[in-house]
């Protein structure tokens, strides 16, 4: 196994370029196999999201604009969501990610009132597919059954492959070549996955750019996905 | 005014203190002397045992083979496991957080160890009314030896093992004091249990990091216990009822039920036994703050629980509602919830009350209630299938579903019907009721009620001091 303190996963989303497509959400949907979000479980506020796309307006009409804030797993370095878990269901690895194991969680969802962004999501019913689409589920990502907690997990079902092929290859990992579902699926490229602690990579370097925030961040909650704002152009 | 009032509610208790040779002169004797009212509340909660016994007997005569009829002793052994075996993870909790006001209250809730002792007496034949793992649902899986009987046997005992081991630990010190001063066989006893305790700082350091030792185990023992035997002494024995936060939120009742039997524990030691010096306010006042706080966790840990099931709303799982939250045993579900979050919440939400030694005191007994009615419903509930229903339902759930649905139309299955309890149920009920204290009075003669090593220590480490004009708690932690 490739040697995982090398890596501290995280994400740079650039508001900028985002263009609140929603692609990213759809290919998260599909990566994950989280169960199909229709009108009724938004409206009773049960949809499971890992990744959503918030929507706010500026401006007064007719000069009026639309702005997308993709929200996601903040995978915080001191996560609220953690110390709270009666079962240790979710804690934080050695790569900077908030982890979630399925098997330990009893569903006291101490975590998701506990969690400031809203991105945990609680199974309140057995996922189900249409039957047509029961083949395309993907086969490296458990089914989560009714009961349990679940949320952003970096693709790493992803990660883990990825640190085999490295291990069997021999080699050292290329900038860009991992991905999560949703970074991959970006038009705009606004989502940058990378290894924070390679001080080459693109995200890291994109962290460190001027425009750069995190969400929340007086909550001191630290966490790995930095946010890049949106540039303000005249006229 | 309210600055006043305000101040008078949350001011310090002071401690009254006593020299070190009136607290080993006060307690020892004490616990040496046995009056006529000790003799006679023991003699009669001693006769209500032997009722509970032949109530037993009489059970135990028709064999263990109809689950039915031994849902209330299973309900009695939840009882006592929850509210008495819990009770010393109170000592062991304020212990390693090293609070102060610990000290009145440790070997109360220490001495229920003894309880356990006949509580594990109770549990031994329990085994036998529940089935094979295999052929049913089970959290065991293809374990491949000692499941579930087996293995629940020696958790059992382990745990037991590990309560008595705390409470000599202990009171080894107490055991050397109270050897010293007197004679015949409980001097004689007191002496060889304290294992040539002479205080030098070794034996201090192997005594404290002993209890720590051990109240860890008992505390990580006691959870992985009530996570098997809440499994497989109820949710295991309903068809259908899988449910991953129940064991957790029994857990959960054994900690609100701990706090509440040393509340009540402490209030009767204090009252009828004595010891006014040194069972103070403060310590109620900080355990009814730990009572609410589990008071309230309670009502949330039920909720999280029963959401789940109204939204999933599978057919099998609206059973398992139906059965013990609105069918049959639905009266004791809601005095359970009564008493065990409306009635104390309502008592135990005003800080005055709180600042009370009766106060938290009633709210306790209360919530013992309603820990009653709970067992009640959960255990008499599960115990009313019989073995060919659990594999049949493992098997063809569809055809349980339809079985149990047809509980509202003439044919009504029996385990839809409210179990009753019958005449030896009722010994059986009096006399597991009484085993705690029965077990207890004896328990307090055989030990100091008071443990002495930790009260004088107390002295030591604590003294009220007046700065600019007010009084101040001053405490020195030196672990």
């Amino acid at each position: 196994m490739a040697d995982q303190n090398k890596f501290k996963w995280g994400m740079v989303i650039d508001i900028d370029r985002c263009t609140g497509c929603e692609a990213c959400v759809v290919a998260c949907q599909a990566e994950n196999n989280i169960p199909l979000n229709e009108e009724d479980r938004f409206h009773e506020g049960r949809a499971i999201e890992w990744i959503r796309i918030e929507r706010y307006w500026e401006g007064e009409y007719p000069n009026v604009k639309a702005r997308f804030l993709p929200v996601l797993c903040q995978h915080c370095e001191n996560a609220p969501c953690e110390p709270v878990c009666p079962v240790y269901a979710t804690y934080h690895n050695n790569q900077g990610m908030n982890v979630q194991v399925y098997n330990r969680c009893v569903g006291t969802r101490y975590c998701a009132n506990n969690d400031p962004y809203q991105v945990r999501f609680f199974n309140f019913w057995e996922p189900e597919w249409p039957e047509s689409l029961e083949n395309q589920l993907n086969p490296d990502v458990t089914v989560r059954t009714r009961g349990l907690m679940e949320k952003c997990s970096f693709c790493i079902q992803r990660i883990r492959r990825t640190e085999r092929d490295l291990k069997n290859e021999g080699r050292d990992l290329r900038d860009g070549e991992l991905q999560p579902a949703c970074a991959q699926t970006c038009p705009t490229d606004a989502l940058v996955f990378g290894n924070m602690k390679d001080p080459n990579s693109r995200a890291a370097k994109l962290a460190k750019s001027d425009r750069h925030y995190k969400l929340l961040e007086t909550l001191g909650a630290e966490p790995n996905v930095v946010y890049l704002k949106k540039v303000e152009r005249d006229g | 005014m309210a600055n006043a009032e305000h101040e008078e509610l949350h001011s310090l208790v002071e401690i009254p203190r006593r020299t070190p040779q009136q607290v080993n002169e006060d307690v020892l004797s004490q616990t040496y002397a046995a009056g006529p009212r000790f003799k006679k509340a023991t003699f009669i909660f001693g006769v209500l045992v032997v009722v509970g016994v032949i109530g037993f007997i009489i059970k135990a005569m028709d064999g263990f083979d109809d689950r039915k009829d031994w849902g209330y002793y299973a309900a009695i052994f939840a009882f006592l496991y929850t509210t008495c075996q819990s009770a010393l993870l109170v000592s062991i909790t304020m212990r390693l957080a090293r609070t102060h006001w610990r000290r009145p209250l440790a070997r109360v809730s220490e001495l229920f160890a003894i309880v356990g002792v006949f509580n594990l007496i109770i549990f031994l034949p329990l085994l036998w009314t529940i089935p094979e793992a295999e052929g049913r649902q089970s959290i065991w899986f293809e374990w491949p030896w000692g499941a579930p009987r087996l293995l629940d046997a020696l958790a059992m005992i382990f745990l037991t093992i590990n309560g008595l081991a705390l409470l000599w630990a202990s009171s080894i010190p107490d055991l050397a004091l109270y050897g010293r001063k007197y004679g015949g066989f409980r001097g004689a006893m007191a002496r060889l249990l304290s294992t040539g305790w002479k205080g030098t700082p070794r034996q201090w350091n192997i005594l404290k990091a002993g209890q720590i030792a051990l109240g860890t185990f008992y505390w990580i023992f006691l959870i992985g216990v009530v996570f098997i035997i809440s499994s497989d002494f109820s949710m295991s024995l309903v068809p259908g009822w899988l449910d991953a936060i129940f064991p957790a939120f029994q857990a959960l009742t054994c900690l609100q039920a701990g706090v509440a039997t040393t509340m009540v524990a402490l209030y009767l030691v204090r009252r009828i036994g004595g010891h006014e010096n040194y069972i103070y306010m403060e310590a109620f006042w900080a355990l009814s703050k730990l009572l609410i706080a589990f008071t309230m966790l309670w009502i949330y840990f039920w909720f999280a629980g029963f959401i789940t099931f109204w939204y999933g709303r599978k057919p099998v799982e609206e059973n398992v509602l139906q059965l013990i939250m609105i069918g049959p045993y639905r009266v004791a579900f809601y005095l359970a919830v009564f008493l065990s979050f409306v009635v104390p919440f309502l008592i135990l939400m005003w800080n005055w009350v709180r600042r009370t030694p009766a106060g938290p005191t009633i709210a306790s007994a209360v919530i013992i209630c309603g820990v009653f009615f709970d067992k009640l419903r959960l255990y008499v509930g599960s115990y009313s299938f019989t073995n060919e229903e659990l594999e049949a339902a493992l098997h063809h759930e569809s055809e349980f579903v339809n079985m149990t649905f047809a509980a509202t139309g003439p044919n009504i299955p029996h385990f839809f019907q409210t179990n009753w309890p019958d005449f030896t149920d009722i010994m059986v009920i009096i006399g597991g009721l009484a085993v705690p204290f029965f077990a207890y009075l004896i328990a307090t003669k055989l030990l100091p009620v008071i443990s002495i090593w930790e009260t004088k220590e107390g002295y030591l480490l604590s003294s009220v001091k007046t700065i600019l004009k007010r009084r101040y708690l001053v405490l020195a932690k030196p672990e």
